[in-house]
């Protein structure tokens, strides 16, 4: 709880007020620098929570509150862990990674306070509540806190005595120049250093109008990609955690698909251009994306084995994060050169000005809804096919083909989802991810088993497996195939519920042009 | 969230001011901390300046109809909480004793507040009874301040017996001894002796010092109004070889 400090006020006049109705004890003036701390998707702002790490004199701590409340979910003595694991005790570690998962702690602002605190006794000369006259400046990371930010009274509750906060509360607020805020200390933090909170997202999140025209639609999800992309550059080649670089790849997967699911609305010259560069793109983020879900996954892996298996393989675990650092090497030398800049650069310059086209099969000039509607219905009858040829005999490659068509259904859908009704369309995007997760599971699966071989060849050469590691990658072989094999019993289950005739009638009124005149029709007689 | 409780059959021998100081540490080492006062007496409470009051009293915690977290206080410190003594605890046994599953009760009450606490400290009414039986269910450890005296060597074996019978073979006991006085050739002999017999007593010892009774003047625990203080410092040592075990 804060209020605003105005005018004139000092500590000296608030705590004179207060010791109208409680014992005040004042205690030294403080100096402490506070550094303000989230994830890059600022997923403890989304939360309600926020990080500090407080430095005074020789001391550091870091501690995790839950803004509305003031509650400590948790505090350790020492510098900010950068990753939830490297938070003590192991129940904080836990609960934060529920929060931020496998994203790390960055530093957002630093702010230095004087702060005058005063605890509020009552008779039995017990603290009911803290008190603290705070006067700060801020500052960028790196940069000077010169920055003025309202100076406030903040009150922290004491556990058990809310009478005594509230009667606080009252005594402040009948007070002049003090105003109760309405926004928190982070938010004027972030305003004075021009941070957004919450200016990041991995989704498309863009609004095309109807009637658009396709080639219009293209460029306008394209650039919303490169931009994503952009975003997750510097983060991808300094390693910062793997969402980077998974969001980096995921624009680049979109960019890939938009570019095959939509050629008749992309110059052909551009087409000739772009495809193989943005496929190299995708090749040089493949190898270290898997070894990163590899370990994301280890884990949960290695749970079904014995304990005196999981030990056993350490040196496999070992392994797979060496391997992980050597091809981030290679990633990080990849996009750091001059033909990822030169790629950017000419695709955004692409991007800017209208595609036109000659060629009798150009849509680029129809409206999008109608080009992308059909595409999404030839996906999907692809995906029926595929799936309905699916038998318990289908090799492996089959699953993954129809995988691969339903990621493209899913990214074709998430593209134009501002064209169509959205309750509709996330509905149906709600039964494809069902199963999707399978699909992925499935494969994740058969790759991760196949890795494990190739790991072990390349242990034996650089002999770091004993045999007792060697016999364990086996009962992991074996487990990941038993998951395998689950993962695959289920996909008849959830691959009927997903070809269901009411989700195909859904998705032929939805994206069939002459059947969606009818459901507008069915909208407005509601 | 790990439980230890401060025990000993014997009263007098030093477990409120170990449970006071050793909280105290915890929570200034960062750990989210509870001190619960079961001892009807409410000494933990008094040290805390907490009012020794539970509304519905041990009667309707133990029935289910009040929750522990209710009840809970925060003290002058941070991270440290305190559940108030009541004198109505001198009857929890037998409350206790009204239910099913006594022994187990106390660590379902406790479940609640795992997410809220990294450590919870349970200062305990001297004998063996029903809820220190519950206390030792609840536990992780058991903190034994033990006074070297020959008289505390025969409560100890009792005390290795009782868990022994009751198959708490998971159950650590912590055991340290208190107020030692170096002048005294008796305290000597036998902290030598029970060293011999159980080498897992920790290797702190806390003084018998003057200090340790100003807590009660002070309202405070000793680590706090005498940091420096030699009972200070051995409770600090203390609570470094409790730490190293409880998270090891």
């Amino acid at each position: 709880m804060e209020f605003i400090l105005e005018g004139q006020a000092g500590s000296k006049a608030i705590f004179v007020e207060l010791a109208t109705r409680f014992t005040v004890l004042p205690g030294k003036p403080r100096t402490v620098t506070r550094t303000l701390f989230d994830t890059f998707d600022w997923r403890l702002y989304a939360a309600g929570q926020r990080l500090e790490e407080m430095g005074e004199g020789e001391s550091v701590r870091a501690e995790w509150v839950e803004n509305a409340s003031g509650k400590v979910l948790g505090s350790m003595n020492g510098p900010v862990g950068r990753m939830a694991n490297n938070w003590q005790p192991a129940s904080v570690a836990g609960a934060l990674a529920r929060t931020i998962k496998m994203r790390a702690l960055l530093p957002l602002a630093v702010v230095n306070t004087i702060l005058w605190p005063a605890d509020l006794l009552d008779e039995r000369e017990k603290t009911v509540v803290r008190v603290s006259v705070e006067i700060s400046k801020t500052g960028a990371i790196g940069a000077k806190a010169a920055k003025e930010i309202p100076s406030v009274v903040r009150l922290s509750a004491v556990r058990g005595y809310h009478k005594a906060f509230e009667q606080t509360i009252a005594v402040l607020a009948g007070l002049p120049g003090l105003t109760r805020a309405e926004h928190s200390t982070l938010d004027s933090v972030l305003l004075a250093n021009g941070r957004t909170p919450l200016d990041y997202s991995s989704k498309i999140n863009i609004k095309l109008s109807p009637g658009v025209l396709a080639e219009k639609a293209v460029r306008k999800v394209l650039g919303r990609l490169v931009e994503i992309m952009a975003a997750n550059h510097d983060g991808t080649v300094a390693n910062i955690d793997s969402e980077f670089l998974h969001d980096f790849r995921v624009a680049v997967r979109r960019t890939r698909s938009m570019l095959g699911q939509m050629n008749a609305s992309i110059p052909a010259a551009t087409l000739k251009q772009f495809r193989p560069e943005f496929d190299w793109l995708g090749a040089v983020t493949g190898p270290t994306r898997d070894l990163d879900v590899y370990i994301l996954k280890f884990d949960d892996y290695v749970i079904p084995l014995d304990e005196k298996v999981r030990r056993d393989l350490a040196p496999l675990r070992k392994h797979i994060f060496r391997r992980q650092h050597q091809e981030q090497l290679n990633l990080a030398r990849a996009i750091s050169a001059k033909r990822y800049r030169e790629l950017i650069f000419d695709w955004k310059k692409a991007l800017c000005s209208s595609w036109k086209s000659g060629s009798e099969n150009w849509r680029g000039g129809d409206p999008a809804e109608a080009v992308a509607g059909q595409r999404i219905l030839k996906i999907l009858k692809r995906a029926l096919r595929q799936g309905k040829t699916l038998t318990d005999d289908s090799p492996a490659s089959a699953v993954h083909e129809l995988r691969i068509t339903c990621k493209k259904l899913r990214y074709m859908m998430e593209f134009f989802k501002s064209l169509f009704p959205a309750a509709e369309i996330d509905e149906l995007t709600g039964a494809l991810k069902e199963l999707q997760d399978n699909l992925g599971d499935f494969q994740d699966y058969e790759v991760h088993r196949a890795e494990l071989y190739k790991f072990a060849d390349e242990m034996v050469l650089l002999k770091t497996a004993r045999p007792r590691t060697l016999l364990g990658i086996g009962q992991l072989a074996e487990s990941l195939a038993e998951r395998q094999r689950l993962a695959r019993a289920d996909l008849g289950r959830r691959f009927a519920e997903f070809a269901a005739k009411k989700n195909i009638v859904r998705f032929r009124t939805l994206f069939e042009p002459s059947k969606r005149s009818l459901l507008d029709e069915g909208d407005r007689n509601l | 969230m790990k439980v230890i409780a401060t025990y000993n059959i014997k009263g007098g021998v030093g477990k409120t001011a170990a449970a006071v100081n050793l909280s105290w540490l915890a929570a200034r080492s960062g750990l989210r901390t509870l001190v619960w006062d079961l001892d009807p007496q409410g000494a933990a409470t008094f040290y805390f300046r907490v009012q020794p009051k539970v509304r519905g009293g041990g009667k309707n915690l133990v029935k289910g109809s009040s929750r522990i977290s209710d009840f809970i206080k925060g003290t002058d410190y941070e991270n440290l909480d305190l559940m108030p003594a009541d004198f109505s605890y001198r009857n929890l046994d037998i409350r206790l004793d009204q239910k099913k599953n006594p022994t187990k009760r106390l660590k379902k009450l406790l479940a609640p507040l795992k997410a809220d606490y990294d450590l919870v400290v349970l200062d305990c009414p001297p004998s063996i009874s029903l809820v220190s039986e519950s206390v030792f269910f609840a536990a992780d450890a058991l903190v034994v301040p033990v006074i070297p005296t020959t008289l505390s060597q025969r409560t100890l074996e009792q005390l290795y017996g009782f868990r022994s019978d009751r198959k708490l073979d998971g159950l650590k006991l912590l055991i340290f001894f208190s107020l030692v006085d170096r002048r005294k050739k008796l305290h000597h002999e036998v902290m030598a002796e029970i060293a011999v017999q159980h080498p897992e007593v920790l290797k702190t010892h806390i003084p018998n010092a003057s200090q340790v009774e100003r807590m009660g003047i002070y309202k405070k625990p000793i680590c706090d109004f005498a940091g420096s203080c030699d009972a200070a410092q051995a409770y600090e040592e203390l609570w470094a070889e409790i730490k190293k075990i409880l998270w090891r």
